[in-house]
């Protein structure tokens, strides 16, 4: 496998019972990158993620983790939090941190003293019981316990969920500082906005396949973009002038860019006295194309 | 290895860390005192029994005539010659200490006061004093001393003696592995609710946090073993003469250590298996239903190797011995009731085997079950158990 390449999946298949959870995700993380995978509610983002992590076994399939075919091999350079949250709650953060730390490999004495200045910079305090602290608290503990060993990949299942406004902006400026001292970041979210902020690339998995693998720009270049005009009169013969799909919704018409481009349209409606007021062309979001990829593969994007 | 010993080390402490500061723990630690506080309080209440006994043995006060006085005393000292210390001594006075036994009347009618306990303790001695001082006084008769000498009534062997020490042995490794096996899948069941299982699972070899737990509870036990030995020496020099106990037959020395070896084997023949069963268990209260049928098996394990005692030749005793999951049992019995120790060393041998096959299928029985991880891997798990399972 390449060397360039942090995690790269190939054909992974996992079934419970006679369901297919995941069925042949194949995926290339590059090293250094900040890598999304997309998916809507059951697509199977926690079941790969778990294979790759060696959490589970493949039914079929390989994985190779920061050069490692198994996955264990590679723990001591990698950090993972579980969408499942779970501390111990008599532990104090600072002994959370450390045990963390040590589970990695990571000395006990130098986990509590890194665990100590990590706690100081978020304000979060060293020897209350973790039964004490809020959710958010506790969650932003385990997550400095994922990156106490200074890990080369980070693995974050859903780490945004739970977590309030400002929290999330926090979770986001750790996930930059951590990818800008080179550290590999991969986590899964069904919610596209933080997705679009922070990722270089992304996959997006629905029914336990990839469906689209690149780009922000290109999973959003791959569809149309939206044009939205409103006119001085909502009706008239100029009607007969717009696209088929064009739907009106509060008084603005919208429909997708046509194929040959808006001027054609443009000139037929300004012949026919349309009495154009704004016309926009919208790029698709991400969070459209997300939607048009899951609907193309049959799923609920709920 | 290394990493898999050293993740499991780390485990280990964790979990040995927040057994021991546990309020559940010291319960644990203390739930022997009761029964010893128990005995202590019963040693106090006879301890005033003796008390009164002690005051009576210091002398009856003797309020009689001086003639009846002189007969009585004269046939104490001939019974006090011939029967020694049961004949309390008589001490005449008219001025009684307070609750001091007192012989009072003639010998015609004697009269007796005294407590009820002492009453009980000294009417036939008494009743003996009066018979030799009127006999004496009647036919100035004197019987003839009977020479007194002590035969051994003991049988040639000290088998029973030793039984005593044999089933202490037993039902000491079956008590505690009884209780640790509770504390070991209410961990496991506490280790799923907490959602920390997922964590452990990514970041060292399952196997790793099998044996980690496992020593973990082992190394709980010792200390709560240590604690209980040391109160259990104090209470035995405070309760127990000398002799009391006869020695085992191996010695205390070899005992004590035959029987930790053997508390750690049976530990980890009973604890794998309660182990991987927690795992399967979602709950608390679904663990204490996993672990009856548990119990009931280690119940059987204890009766069978019970019987190494009291019949160590017969074939139930060589059964109890051979069956891994009560050799243990079988085999501290032995060393109580037997010296030869070479059977010892093929048991331990024996045992180590099983447990390093009982751990690798509790710890497959655990990994199958432990994170759902699908019918896959329990039907492939089942062939994994004898050979090295690589996660890749």
């Amino acid at each position: 496998m390449n060397g360039d390449v942090a995690v790269r999946a190939e054909g992974l298949v996992k079934r419970f019972g006679g369901h297919a959870a995941v069925r042949g995700i194949d995926l290339a993380v590059p090293m250094g990158s900040i890598f999304g995978i997309l998916g809507p509610n059951g697509a199977g983002k926690t079941t790969t993620l778990r294979m790759l992590l060696g959490i589970i076994d493949p039914d079929e399939g390989r994985r190779c983790i920061l050069g490692h075919d198994a996955p264990l091999d590679a723990a001591a350079d990698v950090g993972y939090l579980p969408e499942e949250r779970g501390l111990y709650p008599g532990m104090t953060p600072r002994e959370a941190i450390a045990f963390m730390g040590a589970l990695r490999g990571l000395p006990l004495a130098e986990g509590r003293r890194r665990a100590s200045a990590m706690l100081a910079e978020h304000g979060l305090p060293e020897d209350r019981p973790i039964r004490t602290l809020s959710k958010g608290m506790a969650q932003l503990v385990q997550l400095l316990g994922t990156m106490v060993h200074k890990p080369k990949l980070i693995v974050l299942d859903e780490p945004f969920s739970g977590l309030d406004a400002i929290n999330q902006e926090k979770l986001e400026a750790l996930i930059r500082a951590e990818a800008a001292n080179g550290a590999t970041i991969l986590f899964s979210t069904h919610v596209i906005a933080h997705a679009e902020r922070l990722c270089e690339r992304i996959v997006v998995i629905a029914s336990g396949k990839v469906r689209f693998e690149g780009t922000a720009d290109e999973a959003r270049t791959r569809f149309p973009s939206r044009v939205r005009l409103s006119t001085r009169q909502a009706d008239g013969a100029w009607r007969t002038k717009l696209p088929a799909d064009a739907m009106l919704q509060d008084g603005v018409w919208q429909f997708e860019l046509p194929e040959d481009g808006i001027e054609p349209l443009l000139e037929a409606l300004i012949a026919a006295d349309a009495g154009i007021e704004t016309l926009a062309i919208e790029p698709p979001s991400l969070h459209d194309a997300f939607v048009a990829i899951v609907r193309e593969a049959g799923d609920d994007p709920a | 290895m290394t990493r898999l010993f050293r993740s499991a080390m780390v485990i280990a402490r964790r979990d040995y860390v927040a057994t021991v500061w546990s309020k559940t723990f010291l319960i644990f630690l203390l739930a022997p005192v009761l029964p010893l506080l128990l005995a202590g309080l019963m040693s106090v209440f006879s301890g005033g029994g003796n008390k009164d006994r002690h005051r009576a043995n210091d002398g009856i006060a003797l309020m009689t005539d001086a003639r009846t006085a002189t007969a009585l005393t004269g046939a104490r000292k001939r019974l006090a010659e011939r029967l020694g210390p049961v004949i309390p001594p008589l001490t005449p006075t008219h001025v009684p200490a307070y609750g001091q036994p007192r012989l009072s009347g003639t010998l015609d009618e004697p009269r007796l006061e005294a407590s009820r306990d002492a009453l009980d303790d000294l009417a036939g001695p008494i009743a003996l004093i009066v018979d030799e001082a009127r006999l004496d006084r009647a036919v100035g008769h004197r019987p003839p001393a009977v020479r007194l000498q002590t035969i051994s009534t003991a049988a040639p062997s000290t088998v029973p003696d030793h039984e005593d020490v044999a089933r202490g042995g037993q039902t000491a490794l079956f008590f505690l592995t009884i209780l640790l096996a509770g504390m070991m899948i209410s961990n496991m069941a506490e280790e799923k609710s907490n959602k920390v299982i997922e964590l452990l699972a990514a970041a060292v070899p399952i196997d790793a946090i099998f044996f980690g737990k496992l020593l973990a509870i082992l190394g709980a036990s010792l200390t709560g073993v240590v604690a209980w030995a040391s109160m259990g020496l104090v209470a035995a020099l405070t309760l127990l003469s000398p002799g009391s106990i006869v020695p085992p037959a191996v010695g205390w020395p070899i005992f004590v250590l035959l029987g930790l070896v053997y508390f750690i084997t049976v530990f980890l023949l009973w604890g794998a298996i309660y182990l991987g069963i927690g795992a399967q268990a979602g709950s608390a209260r679904e663990a204490q239903t996993l672990s009856m049928p548990l119990t009931l098996g280690e119940a059987v394990a204890f009766l069978l190797a019970s019987a190494q005692v009291t019949h160590p030749g017969n074939t139930i005793g060589l059964v109890a011995a051979v069956i891994p999951w009560s050799s243990p049992f079988a085999m501290i019995g032995r060393a109580a009731t037997s010296a030869a120790l070479w059977p010892h060393l093929l048991a331990i041998l024996w045992q180590l085997l099983i447990i390093l096959l009982t751990i690798r299928v509790g710890s497959a029985l655990f990994r199958t079950n432990i994170l759902k991880s699908g019918p896959a891997s329990a039907t492939s798990g089942k062939w994994r158990i004898f050979g090295r399972k690589r996660r890749d």
